[in-house]
């Protein structure tokens, strides 16, 4: 008996070793950078850089009054990037969301070459953002692009913007979506496209004896059962709400302000990164106040996607 | 059900071709402008200027060779290309380890607080963290970390991110027949995990690692912010064209020799990176 129970503790410590170990990298990883960093975010948005001394020390909700007078005075680019970064959120699930599941269905009924597009499609998402956003704007390079020669050749040579398309207010932010699209949909129709795989083909197949057409079949059969994959696609676009930094970046680079470019990861990222430590507080309020925001609005977006967008088991 | 062939409706057939226009011509917006770039990093630099849009009145293949002299701050393509390999290898190592252990735990060990981990590393996914990096920038200066390779490799130890999910899906469906059989010939618990259950899990690890490999290859953001001066070449492809606008064949040379080592693993791993993809894999 006092064996047993010596075995039983002795297989229970090496259990607990072996989970110990095995957890050990994971966890520190996850206190260090997530917790850990996370409250120092939120403890940086009250503090300031003491220049006279290098230290950090306690400035109140000096850094929101200051994001607020940042926000507020003339010529601001803070009310430019939030606009802009809202807009990547509608923009990805009103345009590339609706564009992708409708390609993926036209790929799942089987469009000639179907095979080929999806190969190709695929390409944008192995290859890097730095080596994609080079070739489109080379495409659009007013002097050596493409697009403009051949707006140029069929007399519309005049609508090519003086400044180019990354250099024009009118402009930019609109070949940034572009961008989105072009480079965005491909992954987006073969993560749909593996969703519609799974349909059983037998609820296709009685449906399409009863007279089913392909409207009535993608609004009332495809749809709903791939809504799942739909609501993951719906609700990453609301993550990057925030999160919208390479393409502008990469595209517009540093007149991403001047060209009405910008964004709220561009605004923490320049603070953070090249306006030096004592705006590294700035960048940190801003995040507070993003992740305040984001998180309900993930939430709310999660449970509404689970209720209108439900699961389903096939 | 599966035998009878079903006719398509008029307007079916219609949907079907004017998609088919459609995919044909976004097929060649993303194809044209990397055979632009390809075929114009066959001609010379004066030649290109006046030749823009044809193909090369004389095939010049110098510049593919004369790119890897092409850097940045003194680290030339062949630097930025060592720098890819030690960071794609190492964080792609290290990040398969640290999750495939958190899955593999999470699925087949019951022990306190396990639900618990398992919905923080689900809600934290969704929870926006942008501002972070002001406090994991102020971090790394202050332990010395930034402009290192073990800064980068530490950053990609975590393991509660997407690749933990891919892997505990794996695993919780992974037959725990064989450990029990290991257990009663007593093997310990690392045996068990170290010989039986990862040689079992590989081909998902693999599928899974390539998706991490491309990842990392192509990672651009945390080598700006936490270790600009180790350019790889994702990185480093972006100020080559700043630097060398007057000389651009050669730019468009560096840029496809950089895309060549994913355009490779691409066409080897094409089914294993679709599929995965398609049930749920990571963005690259």
């Amino acid at each position: 008996m006092n064996t047993s129970a010596r075995k039983k503790r002795k297989k229970s410590a090496a259990e607990i070793i072996f989970i110990s170990v095995m957890l050990s990298v994971p966890v520190v990883h996850f206190c260090l950078f997530w917790v850990y960093i996370n409250a120092d975010t939120l403890l940086m948005s009250f503090q300031k850089f003491n220049m006279d001394n290098a230290t950090w020390v306690y400035n109140g909700f000096g850094n929101y009054k200051e994001l607020w007078l940042e926000l507020t005075k003339p010529n601001s680019v803070l009310p430019r990037a939030i606009l802009n970064s809202f807009s990547v959120f509608l923009w990805n699930d009103f345009v590339i969301v609706p564009i992708s599941v409708t390609c993926a269905f036209a790929l799942y009924k089987k469009v000639p070459l179907g095979n080929v597009y999806k190969v190709v499609f695929f390409l944008p998402s192995i290859i890097s953002a730095t080596v994609l956003t080079l070739t489109y704007s080379f495409m659009f390079d007013t002097t050596l692009g493409s697009i403009p020669e051949l707006l140029r050749k069929i007399g519309l040579g005049d609508i090519i913007p003086f400044d180019g398309y990354f250099g024009d207010k009118a402009y930019a932010w609109w070949m940034v979506l572009l961008y989105g699209v072009w480079s965005g949909i491909g992954y987006n129709i073969v993560l749909l496209g593996g969703a519609m795989t799974r349909v059983p083909e037998e609820i296709t197949e009685a449906g399409q004896l009863d007279g089913l057409t392909a409207m009535k079949e993608f609004f009332f059969v495809i749809v709903p059962l791939i809504g799942s994959t739909i609501g993951t696609l719906l609700l990453l676009g609301t993550t990057v709400i925030f999160a919208y930094f390479l393409p502008p970046q990469l595209l517009l680079g540093g007149s991403a302000d001047v060209v009405g470019g910008y964004t709220i990861a561009m605004y923490i990222v320049t603070n953070v990164r090249s306006a030096g430590t004592a705006q590294m507080a700035q960048g940190a309020t801003l995040g507070v106040i993003c992740a305040l925001i984001g998180t309900p609005l993930v939430f709310i977006c999660r449970t509404l996607i689970d209720k209108y967008l439900p699961a389903y088991e096939y | 059900m599966r035998g009878y062939r079903i006719k398509r409706e008029p307007k079916d057939a219609i949907f079907i071709w004017v998609m088919f226009a459609i995919f044909a011509l976004y097929a060649v917006a993303l194809i044209y402008p990397f055979l632009w770039c390809l075929l114009n990093s066959f001609k010379e630099a004066e030649e290109f200027f006046v030749n823009i849009n044809g193909l090369p009145k004389q095939w010049v293949f110098t510049n593919w060779i004369e790119s890897f002299q092409l850097n940045v701050k003194g680290v030339t393509i062949a630097q930025m290309y060592l720098n890819s390999i030690i960071l794609t290898v190492g964080c792609t190592f290290i990040g398969m380890y640290s999750s495939s252990a958190s899955a593999y735990i999470m699925t087949k060990y019951d022990f306190p607080c396990r639900s618990m981990i398992y919905t923080v590393a689900i809600v934290v996914m969704m929870i926006p963290t942008m501002g972070s990096m002001a406090a994991m920038y102020k971090l790394y200066n202050n332990i010395g970390l930034i402009n290192t390779y073990l800064g980068i490799l530490i950053i990609s130890a975590g393991g509660f991110g997407t690749t933990f999910l891919l892997l505990y899906g794996y695993y919780k469906n992974l037959s725990w027949v064989y450990a029990e059989a290991a257990q009663i010939d007593g093997a310990g618990h690392f045996r068990i995990y170290f010989t039986i259950m990862l040689p079992m899990a590989l081909p998902a690890l693999t599928a899974v690692g390539i998706l991490q490999a491309i990842g990392h290859w192509n990672d651009y953001f945390t080598i700006y912010m936490y270790a600009p001066e180790k350019v790889t070449i994702a990185y480093g492809i972006q100020l080559i064209n700043a630097e060398n606008s007057m000389d651009l064949p050669k730019v468009f040379a560096s840029m496809m020799l950089s895309v060549l080592p994913v355009i490779a693993v691409f066409a080897a791993f094409q089914k294993t990176i679709m599929t995965n993809t398609s049930i749920g894999g990571v963005k690259g």
